[in-house]
């Protein structure tokens, strides 16, 4: 019961791939002719968004109030190709270590730090911003995949999704017989779980509500930081995303707030339970550019 | 599902749901209420049961609702008699 111990999980076992996937170039749909997006009350909006190489925001900064909607801290790849991409969603692990192969920053080494949801589709890779300078849209970026496939030995009620053997190691955790619970900065409400609902737990993320910024107050939820490991209560991810009384997923803070109804926050599910075999217990310092000692 | 009685739900249903704003998509708000009617069936997919669509959205204290088993669509158009 020591907050640093590790459950054993099948780590011999496990495949290690390499997937890769290029600097994603931000990018707004051609129709209609006006880029601007609708917030929850209706006001247009014209917002930085995810893809791209974002100098200035990382994990372990806020992940509210950036005049962003749902920016990514860091890099973002993708495969040009779908299925290829999905490949890339897929096997990329949150903790996996990544290396620039292509242009000035070739051989500077980083690590994936979280997922987006449907219709943006990339993985989020975290470079030291000194390094982003020297980075361009187009680098290619490979990926040490090693996770899928992970499970804790003496948990099989408990899936594993994204999650990387490094993270799995650095995570809180205490187990207690046949209960295992991780360690986290917040526990999110089930009807606060917002858009990503239905959609895939595999390659995408799920968003956390935040139209109702006085309830996020009094929960807190309004300091979350990008990198946070949190908990969604009564959720099961074990394939897709929706509520289930008494399950409970664990995942990491991987974009940024928005403007948008039902997108607040996007968090990369990295474990799941259906009936309380998955429990949390307060860490206020759970957050993965501390875990997983990140170079800023 | 069965604790609030919403597996009984039928094809056609008017349904109430409190606390969310679906005027420009949707999401949790206090205050805010939706009158839906239930389009299609469940699913076994996570997430995705029976589909709701959004009728009437407004703040609560302009828009509320009363239980009325007989709101259903196939009535109240004239579809077809309650079974």
């Amino acid at each position: 019961m020591t907050a640093r111990h590790t459950p054993a999980a099948n780590l011999v076992d496990l495949v290690a791939v390499s997937v890769a996937g290029a600097i994603a170039h931000p990018s707004f749909p051609g129709l209609p002719a006006e880029p601007y997006r609708l917030a929850a009350d209706g006001t247009a909006f014209l917002l930085p968004t995810w893809g791209g190489l974002v100098y200035n925001v990382s994990v372990g900064d806020r992940a509210f109030g950036w005049a962003a909607d749902c920016i990514h801290p860091g890099v973002s790849i993708r495969q040009a190709d779908d299925m290829k991409n999905r490949g890339l969603l897929v096997y990329a692990c949150v903790g996996n270590r990544a290396k620039v192969m292509s242009g000035q920053a070739a051989g500077a080494r980083g690590v994936v730090t979280g997922k987006s949801g449907r219709f943006s589709e990339q993985v989020i890779v975290h470079f030291p911003k000194t390094v982003r300078t020297t980075m361009a849209v187009g680098d290619q970026i490979v990926i040490r995949a090693e996770g899928v496939g992970m499970t804790l030995t003496a948990h099989p009620a408990v899936l594993l999704k994204s999650l990387s053997p490094e993270l799995l190691a650095a995570l809180p955790a205490r187990e207690d017989g046949e209960r295992v619970a991780f360690g986290v900065t917040a526990r999110i409400p089930a009807h606060l779980v917002g858009a990503g609902l239905g959609l895939s737990s595999e390659g995408g993320n799920v968003h956390l509500q935040s139209t109702d910024r006085a309830l996020l107050a009094e929960l807190g939820l309004d300091q979350l930081r990008l990198g946070d490991i949190v908990a969604l209560d009564d959720t099961d991810a074990r394939f897709n995303h929706g509520y289930l009384t008494g399950a409970r997923a664990i995942g990491v803070v991987s974009s940024t707030d928005g403007p948008r109804a039902g997108y607040g926050p996007g968090i990369t599910v990295i474990m799941t339970a259906p009936s309380g075999e998955l429990g949390c217990f307060e860490a206020p310092a759970a957050n993965i550019a501390d875990l997983l000692a990140l170079e800023t | 599902m069965a604790e609030l009685g919403i597996d009984r739900m039928r094809l056609g249903d008017l349904v109430g749901i409190r606390d969310v704003d679906h005027r420009f998509g949707r999401s949790f708000r206090r205050g805010w209420t939706a009158i839906c009617l239930c389009i299609h069936g469940d699913s076994v997919m996570t997430g995705h049961g029976p589909g709701i669509l959004t009728l009437i959205t407004g703040p609560a204290d302009r828009l509320d609702f009363v239980l009325d088993p007989a709101a259903n669509i196939a009535s109240l158009l004239g579809i077809r008699s309650r079974s």
